[in-house]
């Protein structure tokens, strides 16, 4: 990913990506939404792919529509100081939501990115705040709106200040730091004649305040003090609380905003402008020719065209659409984030149900997952296999003789009340793996009988896996899953991976339906040719038939 | 192919068999030193008319008998036995068959085993694998015949 760097003072550094300033060309507000500006920030792991990861994420939500997103500050940290530097950006909404719901959905993404909440000011994977509702004004408890430090966090204010859509509330502030920037230079006002901007600062105690607002502006030798209070803060201790007066110059200065950079951010307006104007004018241009190429390129190689266009239209006028390189890995990111794999747990006993058509693998992958957890892992645990195919001859025989070479316990059940009953006596056993009738599409008998086996034991846990191959076209994996589907599928193992050099059917079908893959399955040997499944594993094998 | 697959599997494990595993294993085969470079693929091991005595091993000790029933085998009494010592300008080999879980070892404890198993007997000079045998009759009896080495 490209990345541009811009220092604005020794300790702040300004990052430019594909996505981050970003402007959605859709900027009018539907009925009932409402315009939010929330404020990013993280510095655990790689911020800058959790950030892109969040864009991604953010861009596929139907109740948070994403309107615009700020440059990428990078900051030290503040308050507790052992620790890395800071990632922050400044994000503009659009959601129906209210202020209390968007705050526990905005919990909930933070969740999901991995934010584990422990103390004041800790390190943290991505921590989302609400800056601004609208000009709404929220005191409660657990939420305050308009964010009570925004304006003192140059975490906050320097981003902020990059974007084209300013909130009403901070729009005074933010409005004269660009109308000062517009000003021809030689018939600026003289330094003592200029506006001052009002600055709040909190500490302890006023008198250490008043010193944390000279150690920002160290140059300004007549800091005007305005205003003094003491408020008593969330924890119930006293804050001291101080405005002060400051020269809108060395404010500016203190945010790092440059000329060259307003200038930037007008001739952007102006292209975002003109994009919309031909598109609605229905001019062809660079970006149709970029956006036919690649999604052609990519629809070539198995995924569905209109599930790629689906993805590229909030890219349309954007700079994105036309980059080809950009919008191909703006693309592989979304199958990126569409992929989902689960990791191996075998922290409690476990009942693992292969259900899948014929001539797959399945009775294979039972074996593989049988040697693999008796012999490859960090212990030996104990394994036995249930057989649920009476249908097919020698299939019990086939998974019998493993068994008894391997010393591992192999039960077949005919009749649907053994099913229960054989559970039950295996009970002791870490992992039971049941193996059932390969059953094709068109075969409702066995998909039926299946589906009793199953019922016959609803009152245990019992996770079932989709075989299937990688080799198989999406209409047939999409039909073999829909036949499957209603016995609860959990998850895929992906069988003949090695086989094929064309992964984009696979691929197309997981990312749209969102099933988690567990295992992939590589080849003959047992059980080395079988491995967790890893996205990168998968995405390589898709890349790699790009560039073939 | 799954059996061909088990048997891949043994034979690996019998190879790099753990400390303190039990081991299903022909008695040991006591070898004049020289004769250990003859074990080339082809050559065969006479064992007598009789099926040799099938043990329990572990760690290079007996540590209990199997017995053949009409069905299978079974564990006979556990028994504790000194380390097997080679006589003067001899070598002795231990024929490893199939590992078992500690649970199996218990006297009276059936073991079941596809003959495919036997063909595939790991002769073993110490924890040294040396060659690769099929257990098999021959004119004379029973016989190993060697499929290939494995040391080196």
């Amino acid at each position: 990913m490209a990345v541009l760097r811009k220092s604005i003072s020794p300790e702040l550094t300004l990052l430019r990506t594909p996505f981050f300033p970003w402007r959605s060309p859709r900027q009018a507000l539907r009925q009932g939404e409402h315009e939010v500006w929330l404020g990013i920030g993280g510095n655990l792991g790689d911020p800058l792919r959790r950030f892109g990861h969040l864009w991604h994420f953010l861009k596929r939500q139907k109740d948070l529509r994403l309107l615009e997103s700020s440059p990428i500050l990078v900051n030290p940290p503040f308050g507790y100081l052992e620790q890395p530097d800071f990632h922050n950006a400044v994000l503009r909404i659009a959601t129906s939501l209210p202020p209390r719901r968007l705050l526990r959905r905005l919990q909930e993404i933070e969740w999901r990115f991995g934010r584990v909440r422990s103390f004041k000011d800790a390190p943290r994977t991505l921590d989302i705040d609400i800056l601004f509702y609208e000009d709404r004004q929220v005191q409660r408890p657990e939420l305050t709106i308009p964010h009570p430090r925004w304006a003192e966090r140059p975490s906050v204010t320097i981003p902020l200040a990059r974007m084209q859509t300013l909130p009403p509330l901070a729009h005074r502030r933010m409005q004269t730091i660009r109308n000062h920037k517009k000003a021809p230079g030689p018939q600026a006002p003289e330094k003592r004649s200029q506006s001052m901007i009002e600055e709040t600062f909190e500490a302890p105690t006023p008198k250490e305040a008043f010193a944390l607002a000279r150690s920002k502006y160290p140059h300004v030798s007549d800091l005007q003090l305005l205003r003094a209070r003491q408020t008593v803060g969330r924890d119930g201790k006293l804050v001291a609380e101080i405005t002060v007066a400051v020269p809108e110059d060395d404010y500016l200065a203190s945010l790092g905003l440059s000329e060259e950079e307003e200038l930037i951010r007008e001739m952007h307006e102006l292209q975002d402008q003109m994009e919309r104007m031909k598109a609605a004018a229905g001019i062809r241009d660079k970006s149709s020719e970029t956006v036919e190429k690649v999604v052609g390129l990519l629809s070539s190689k198995g995924l569905r065209r209109d599930w790629l266009m689906q993805r590229v239209e909030p890219m349309l006028g954007t700079a994105v659409a036309e980059d080809e390189k950009l919008l191909l890995s703006y693309l592989l990111e979304e199958v990126d984030e569409g992929l989902r794999v689960v990791p191996e747990d075998l922290s409690r006993p476990r009942v693992m149900m292969m259900v899948g058509p014929t001539g797959v693998g399945k009775t294979t992958t039972i074996a593989k997952l049988a040697a693999r957890y008796s012999y490859l892992l960090d212990r030996d645990y104990r394994v036995a296999l249930i057989n649920l195919d009476s249908w097919r001859a020698g299939a019990y025989e086939q998974l019998d003789n493993f068994a008894r070479i391997l010393h591992l316990e192999h039960r077949r059940v005919e009749r649907i009340e053994e099913f229960a009953e054989q559970l039950d006596a295996l009970a002791d056993y870490d992992v039971i793996l049941v193996d059932t009738a390969g059953i094709s599409p068109f075969d409702t008998d066995r998909l039926i009988r299946t589906v009793e086996f199953l019922k016959s034991v609803r009152d245990r846990e019992i996770s079932t896996s989709l075989v299937i191959s990688a080799t198989a076209k999406y209409e047939d994996i999409r039909e073999i899953y829909e036949h499957f589907n209603f016995i609860n599928v959990e998850n895929a193992i992906v069988t003949k991976f090695d086989e094929t050099q064309r992964v984009g059917d696979l691929i197309a079908f997981l990312t749209e339906r969102h099933l988690p893959v567990s295992y992939l399955s590589t080849g003959q040997k047992v059980p080395d040719d079988l491995i967790p499944a890893e996205k990168e594993r998968i995405l390589d094998a898709f890349t790699g038939e790009l560039h073939a | 192919m799954l059996e061909t697959q088990a048997l891949r599997l043994n034979r690996s494990r019998l190879r790099h068999l753990r400390e303190g595993e039990y081991c299903l294993c022909l008695e040991p085969l006591s070898l004049k030193s020289k004769h250990l470079e003859r074990l080339l693929p082809g050559a065969w091991i006479d064992l007598g008319g009789q099926l040799p005595e099938l043990q329990i091993r572990r760690d290079g000790r007996k540590v209990a008998r199997v017995h053949p029933a009409s069905e299978g085998w079974y564990v006979g009494e556990c028994v504790e036995e000194e380390p097997d010592l080679a006589e003067r300008k001899r070598v002795l080999l231990e024929g490893r068959i199939a590992v078992l879980p500690a649970e199996r070892v218990m006297p009276g404890e059936r073991i079941e085993l596809p003959p495919s198993v036997f063909e595939q007997v790991l002769l073993c000079r110490g924890e040294e694998p040396v060659a690769l045998a099929a257990l098999a009759r021959c004119s004379e009896g029973y016989g190993l015949q060697v499929r290939e080495r494995c040391d080196g």
